[in-house]
């Protein structure tokens, strides 16, 4: 449809890109995502081909490297035990992750619109960021004990100020013209915020999602190690103490997929916000 | 005089006198009383902008026109209550002008679309942040778009858009709201030499028929300048200064091009000689 009412209407403004919104499953698109979905796939067989004969061929023992032959299976074996971990695990990964955003992009905005309050408090603010969160785990479970709080709280650690430095910079990075244009609809600072700061913002915020949900899952395994007792971090923990290698890695590959479905839900998130950044192919 | 055109609005050649259009009254009368702009450049002070005196009429076209660094830009700026004066003042519709003026549409060499917005919604803005409900403002942009057409592209993003529609919908975000005057900044210097010449046509056209009021237009092109306007005032560069104000009195709707018409092609060449003599040109 729209390809229609371009070359019925803006075809005849001069240079307009001709019918560049194919459909999106066009068949030449649907061979391109397939081959994008296929070669990884097809990448990740041949690397697990090589470790299983290398793991064979060079007699590895088990509880050092076990070949995929050992681990994959392990993770059906122990499947009620990982599955339940993964609830507990992805849980307070998701609640830090939330928490910071609540916490950061509010403060991100005060500190871009107010200079006093950005004098005062960002130097704190990057004295913060310089501490290892990691290092303070311990301290925590002093303060909160061992439980999930301190899983929380150091995953939000974690997770703030990446958001917080990001989101900040996006607040401040308008272009001088185009407040120009604004100032002269008459908007007010809410207007200008709502209708300008905000949007140009959000790409900046989204790589700072990006990143946090990456350290959010660092967080949570950290956190688990050194406090709790339950989790894809305690099971890691308590299998290498008894050499079960087999299912250390088999956690593994739980906490890869875990990590894979947060950072997709925030590419999700991004794609549904950002729809002008939507890369449509157009070239075909 | 309008040469068999369809057209809502009475044009007159009698300049300063402006023709009724559906745009209603005339627009505003802009005062540019001794302004000036410096600015510190290290610990020096620059001038940009010498004393200038200029008057604009209600619903008076009237181009400012030099080369680069003539400070015609920060000319504009101050006009908009933008940017403030070292000296003089501004006053548009017998006010002073002190903080950003709001009955303005304005245009400038880069669109300044919001790359998040798509074109209709671009436009829309203008209607929306003066406080049209959404659903109103989306149909009267749509309705804009389409008469300058575009609107088959009304749905695409800033970055689907050719330069010449984006300057489109740019131009059309001025003037939906019916503003008093119109500021534009080199509106078409970042187009293609076609593309500027169909541009300047549908402003004119566009101003004829559906804008008839006032609009300080800056740019560095002699042709735009004469093609376009009922007064070119011509600016020296570094620092700038007012050297000379041209009244081009040709009746309108002008041809495409300015060598088709004897008297604009002469109007351009005398401004290309006072350019000369002010060895804008080198020696």
């Amino acid at each position: 449809m729209q390809t229609l009412a371009n070359k019925q209407g803006a075809g005849a403004a001069e240079g307009a890109p001709e019918g560049d919104r194919t459909p999106l499953l066009a068949r030449a698109n649907v061979y391109k995502i397939g081959v994008q979905v296929a070669a990884p796939i097809a990448a990740m067989f041949i690397l697990l081909a090589l470790w299983q004969v290398i793991v064979q061929g060079a007699r590895v023992p088990n509880y050092i490297l076990p070949a995929p032959s050992a681990f994959l299976p392990a993770v059906g074996r122990n499947w009620p035990e990982l599955w339940s971990a993964t609830f507990t695990t992805g849980e307070e990964a998701i609640v830090g992750f939330l928490a910071a955003i609540v916490f950061s992009i509010p403060l991100a905005l005060l500190l871009a619109s107010i200079r006093v309050v950005r004098d005062m408090i960002y130097p704190l603010v990057v004295f913060f960021q310089v501490v290892p969160k990691i290092a303070v785990a311990p301290l925590l479970i002093v303060w909160f004990g061992a439980n999930k709080m301190s899983v929380i709280i150091l995953t939000w650690a974690l997770c703030f100020f990446p958001i917080l430095v990001n989101s900040m910079t996006g607040f401040m990075a308008i272009d001088e013209q185009q407040l120009y244009i604004t100032k002269s609809m008459g908007a007010s600072r809410w207007q200008t915020f709502r209708y300008l700061r905000f949007q140009s913002a959000l790409p900046f915020i989204f790589a700072g999602l990006r990143i946090a949900v990456v350290l959010a899952v660092v967080g949570v395994i950290v956190g688990e190690f050194v406090g709790s007792n339950a989790g894809l971090g305690y099971i890691i923990q308590a299998s290498s103490g008894i050499l079960n290698t087999s299912l250390i890695f088999a956690d593994l590959v739980v906490l890869t997929v875990l990590g894979l479905v947060l950072n997709y839900i925030v590419v999700g998130a991004e794609w549904l916000l950002m729809p002008w950044k939507r890369k449509v192919s157009r070239s075909l | 005089m309008t040469l068999g055109r369809n057209t809502v609005s009475t044009h007159t050649t009698d300049r300063g006198v402006p023709a009724t259009s559906k745009s209603g009254a005339p627009g505003v009368g802009i005062e540019i009383d001794g302004v000036s702009k410096k600015y510190l450049s290290g610990s020096r002070w620059n001038t940009a902008l010498e004393p200038i005196n200029l008057t604009v009429r209600p619903g008076e076209f009237v181009s400012v026109l030099g080369p680069s660094g003539c400070g015609k830009s920060t000319l504009m700026l101050m006009v908009a209550g933008l940017l403030p004066p070292s000296a003089g003042r501004v006053v548009i519709g017998g006010k002073e002008v002190t903080k950003p003026v709001t009955d303005v549409g304005i245009v400038f060499q880069n669109h300044l679309l919001l790359e998040f917005r798509t074109a209709i919604d671009n436009v829309a803005l203008q209607e929306i942040m003066r406080g049209t409900p959404k659903a109103e403002a989306r149909r009267k942009a749509h309705a804009l778009l389409d008469r300058m057409g575009i609107g088959a592209a009304a749905d695409r993003y800033p970055d689907q858009l050719s330069g010449g529609m984006r300057q489109r919908a740019a131009i059309a975000r001025a003037f939906i709201h019916n503003p008093a005057m119109l500021l534009m900044d080199e509106p078409f210097g970042a187009l293609d030499a076609i593309s500027r010449v169909r541009m300047q046509h549908e402003l004119e056209r566009l101003w004829l028929d559906e804008y008839r009021k006032t609009v300080l237009f800056i740019t560095h092109s002699v042709e735009e300048a004469v093609r376009l306007s009922d007064r070119v005032v011509v600016l020296s560069s570094s620092p700038g200064r007012l050297v000379e104000e041209i009244t081009v009195d040709v009746p309108r709707p002008r041809p495409l091009v300015i060598d088709e018409d004897p008297a604009l092609a002469g109007y351009s060449r005398g401004i290309y000689e006072l350019f000369g003599r002010l060895g804008v040109f080198g020696d």
